[in-house]
């Protein structure tokens, strides 16, 4: 047998191994949709694009009274007034100076603007990539946090982050029950 | 169109609803899709159609719809399904009265006297099918008409109103759904927006071309075309913002079209009083002097049941019986008066009786007897501050009912409601007719409003312009101190206590300036003059919702856009107002009991170490400090009501910091008592409790440190 027989005979080997690896990726299992990966205080998140509605550069931002610090203020979108969040600052990583854009999420009517770094890309996220991970420096049940992949990307879990984020009275508006003026220091 | 016309036109448009309900019960009888029981709401509807026809004055159409009424009554009793010739009959008459309302001129000439027998009724003389009800009432036929174009007009509770220009031109009109209108208000805000941010490149873009202009190589070609360039681009700046001017033309176009006369309104009033007046053998009349006054469709809408409360108000408590104002020298009958005036983009309407009138005196002794405040608070209130203790809630009881005339009866809930629409509800020092004035001011459009701009930190707030009574910049000498507290002397020499706006709103407060920016906001009779860091000016503008997550910010009640993109902040003086009321009262209550005594503070914490760095840091600042491990022992200790200030855990055993803050809001005498509530909580909805609960502050432990534990302390009770 020549050595180019061998030679084929690798390449055909090679070939078989990758076409059997195809087999075993496209029955792997997916989770959810897909995710566009943000950079968010040096670490990788993601958020269902769904969700995502578009990016921008940071505005001037109009800071709101009694907000927590990681609720920097408001902004306007094609004239929508949308609250902003530092998950970094929330999430007590560091946020880089260079985090100048907004991703505009958003779910029926209600919009958030999240403040990032930059967009790394799209990706699908599969069920053999999740890792249990523990919360960052928080109580777990305080994180809008779906599940962390063995590569350390944090899917957000948006729906727990609209919920956390929102700050209207359970009952009745505070403006009416609040008699005076309360800051967050 | 006057108003009378107005008032048969909104009655033809009630009309035409009414008698196709009812043609709709009937032709279900005649199909016999409907059982007898449909006989009551047939009936229903005859008896609204001959109120409302009666309330107008069109007795030509009460009379028939009387009759049908009885029909419907009488055969609803038999409890058996009517005959088709019945039903016949019915259809007949109500299709005659259909025809007559589709004609303006034809709804004209029913407005007359009430015929003195059915017989004379213009319109059909019976229900019957042979009396044709439009040939009747042609106006070349009608037996009265002579008399109908001499009628004159009244307009009081008493009664009957005339006029009718008969064969009066009519404009075509239609029916327009408000939510079309909104919808169309909604794209010329986004148009409004585009134009805004064009007008912005373009100015931009000019500003671009005079550098390039100026940095030219000074070749003949090349100057040429920056010619051209800079005239293109002048032009097209001047092209945005004639485009800008149309927005606007626009948007005031729409606005009109929702614009409805407030005299549309006089039939409800007139009713309202001709019922109370009735009902309590209490002779009176009113008078309705509105003139042409509009106001938004949908306001109209919202301001009518307060309208109503005020009106029977002033005849339940403010006009006396009869008899008593025969001793007094009073004509028998009150008077009681509706008048309305525009006022830029508001119109106040002031409602006087010639009743009893309110004692300010009296209602503040009667807030001082329920504790709400001080006799010395109350000594030092003018008589505006004393009128409007009617409207704190839950002033009325039967006991103020008696003693000083019952106002206060469900007035929080008039002011509250017309609060949330932007106006004030005030009890006026001139009382008109020599009882009482109530003076109401609306805003005429909810699209748009008048705001004064003003800077303070990096913030620009709009403050509602008809709660603005003055603007001034005065030195920080100028001001006087009195119970701890700055306060500024305006022209006429009334004190009105000062607060740096940015502390009212809880954040952190610039340095003192010598010279001072005042805004003196004034809403139903208090005062307060807002610290700010400049004033920028006065703008129309529309105010945008909040983000939804952030719609009951304290304080805080829109957004708007400003020319450049940012973002202001819409400000509710409301909350100021009381913010600053709250803190006056406590003040002068624990000054009054402690005199120059030090502040004395309750902390309570069951972590030992912040007991101690609280404690340490407020004593070494002069405070007199009393610590305590749980929120029992704290609400305990507080019963003694020496403490000017708690600061609190929240996650404490026996009683959460939450808990204790909501059990001092409910308490009368320690309502008022200023709460900061210090914890390892910060989530949104911690945040969110604290506030809902009533806290005036709130730090998180992570930020705890002695400067900000002191400028809190110091905010609040310093």
């Amino acid at each position: 047998m020549s050595d180019v027989d061998d030679h084929m005979r690798q390449i055909l080997a090679e070939r078989a191994r990758v076409l059997a690896r195809r087999g075993q990726l496209s029955t792997r299992e997916k989770v959810g949709e897909p995710v566009a990966v943000m950079l968010i205080g040096g670490e990788q998140m993601g958020i269902m694009v769904s969700y995502l509605q578009t990016i921008v550069r940071i505005p001037k931002v109009t800071p709101v009274p009694r907000l927590p610090p990681w609720m920097p203020g408001v902004i306007q979108i094609r004239g929508t007034v949308v609250c902003l969040v530092d998950l970094a600052s929330w999430l007590g990583l560091t946020q880089s100076d260079e985090a100048r854009y907004l991703a505009i999420i958003g779910r029926e009517n209600q919009l958030l603007g999240v403040r990032v770094a930059g967009v790394a890309g799209v990706r699908e996220i599969f069920a053999d990539e999740l890792v249990v991970r523990q919360a960052i420096q928080r109580d777990a049940s305080e994180l809008p946090v779906r599940f962390t992949t063995r590569d350390l990307l944090t899917v957000l879990d948006i729906e727990r982050l609209f919920a956390l984020v929102d700050l209207r009275g359970k009952s009745e508006p505070i403006s009416r029950t609040c008699p005076g003026p309360m800051s967050v220091t | 169109m006057s108003v009378l016309d107005e008032l048969r036109e909104t009655f033809r448009q009630e009309a035409i609803e009414l008698l196709n309900e009812l043609a709709k019960i009937l032709e279900g009888l005649r199909n016999r899709n409907a059982d007898a029981s449909a006989l009551v709401a047939a009936r229903r509807v005859a008896h609204n159609l001959k109120g409302a026809a009666i309330t107008v004055g069109a007795q030509r159409i009460a009379g028939p719809c009387h009759a049908l009424e009885d029909e419907f009554e009488i055969a609803a009793k038999t409890k058996e399904v009517p005959t088709a010739d019945q039903v016949e009959s019915w259809l007949f008459l109500v299709t005659e009265l259909q025809a007559a309302t589709d004609d303006p001129n034809i709804v004209a000439i029913c407005f007359s006297e009430a015929p003195a027998s059915k017989s004379q009724v213009g319109i059909p003389a019976s229900v019957s099918p042979t009396a044709p009800m439009s040939k009747a009432a042609s106006p070349a036929e009608c037996p009265q008409q002579a008399d109908i174009k001499s009628a004159s007009t009244a307009g009081t509770a008493t009664g009957t109103t005339a006029a009718v220009p008969v064969g009066a031109q009519s404009t075509p009109t239609i029916r327009v759904e408000t939510r079309r209108l909104d919808e169309m208000m909604a794209h010329v805000r986004e148009v409004a927006q585009i134009q805004v941010l064009l007008a912005s490149q373009a100015r931009a873009l000019q500003e671009s071309c005079d550098e390039v202009s100026v940095a030219s190589t000074g070749e003949s070609a090349t100057n040429d075309r920056s010619l051209e360039l800079r005239a293109a681009v002048r032009q097209m700046y001047q092209d945005t913002q004639e485009f800008g001017h149309l927005v606007d033309v626009l948007s005031i176009s729409i606005n009109r079209v929702r614009l409805t006369p407030l005299s549309s309104m006089s039939p409800l009033w007139l009713r309202a009083v001709r019922e109370a007046a009735n009902r309590l053998g209490r002779p009176a009349q009113l008078e309705i002097e509105v003139g042409e006054a509009e106001v938004d469709i949908h306001l109209s809408e919202l301001i009518k049941d307060p309208l109503l409360h005020i009106l029977r108000n002033a005849v339940a408590h403010g006009i006396e019986p009869a008899e008593v104002r025969q001793g007094l020298g009073k004509p028998q009958v009150g008077r009681i008066r509706i008048e309305a005036r525009a006022d830029g983009s508001f119109v106040e309407l002031r409602i006087s009786d010639d009743g009893k009138g309110i004692d300010p005196k009296r209602i503040a002794q009667k807030a001082v007897e329920r504790g709400w405040i001080t006799m010395a608070t109350a000594d030092s209130m003018s008589d505006a501050e004393r009128r409007a203790l009617v409207f704190l809630p839950g002033f009325s009881t039967a006991d103020v009912v008696t003693t000083i005339a019952g106002r206060g009866m469900g007035l929080h809930s008039v002011q509250r409601n017309l609060e949330e629409l932007g106006g004030s509800v005030s009890v006026s020092a001139e009382a008109d007719l020599g009882g009482t004035t109530f003076r109401l001011r609306i805003p005429a459009s909810v699209l748009g409003v008048k705001g004064l701009l003003v800077r303070s930190g990096d913030v620009v707030y709009a403050l509602p312009l008809y709660d603005v009574a003055q603007v001034a910049a005065v030195a920080l000498s100028d001001l006087e101190q009195s119970e701890g507290q700055p306060i500024y002397r305006d022209a006429a020499g009334r004190p009105i206590r000062v607060r740096s706006l940015d502390e009212l709103l809880g954040r952190p407060s610039g340095t003192a300036m010598a010279q001072l920016f005042l805004v003196v906001l004034r809403r139903t009779g208090q005062d307060l003059a807002l610290i700010v860091d400049s004033v920028i000016g006065e703008r129309e503008f529309v105010i945008r919702p909040m983000p939804w997550n952030l719609a009951t910010i304290p304080g805080i009640n829109g957004a708007l856009i400003l020319p450049d993109g940012t973002v202001a902040l819409s400000l509710d003086s409301t909350v100021l107002l009381a913010a600053a009321q709250r803190r006056r009262v406590h003040t002068s209550r624990t000054s009054a009991q402690q005199g120059a005594a030090r502040r004395k503070i309750l902390v309570v914490d069951d972590s030992l170490a912040v007991r101690t760095l609280e404690s340490q840091t407020l004593g070494a600042a002069g405070y007199d400090v009393t610590v305590c491990v749980d929120g029992m022992e704290a609400w305990q200790l507080l019963q003694k009501r020496e403490f000017d200030l708690l600061i609190s855990d929240v996650q404490m055993p026996n009683l959460d910091g939450f808990e204790l803050t909501a059990r001092i809001r409910a308490s009368e005498p320690l309502q008022h008592l200023p709460v900061i509530l210090v914890t390892s909580l910060s989530s949104p909805n911690e945040v969110a409790r604290g506030a809902q609960v009533g806290a005036d502050s709130y730090i998180t432990k992570g930020d705890l440190d002695q400067e900000k534990l002191l400028l809190a302390v110091r905010r609040l009770i310093d």
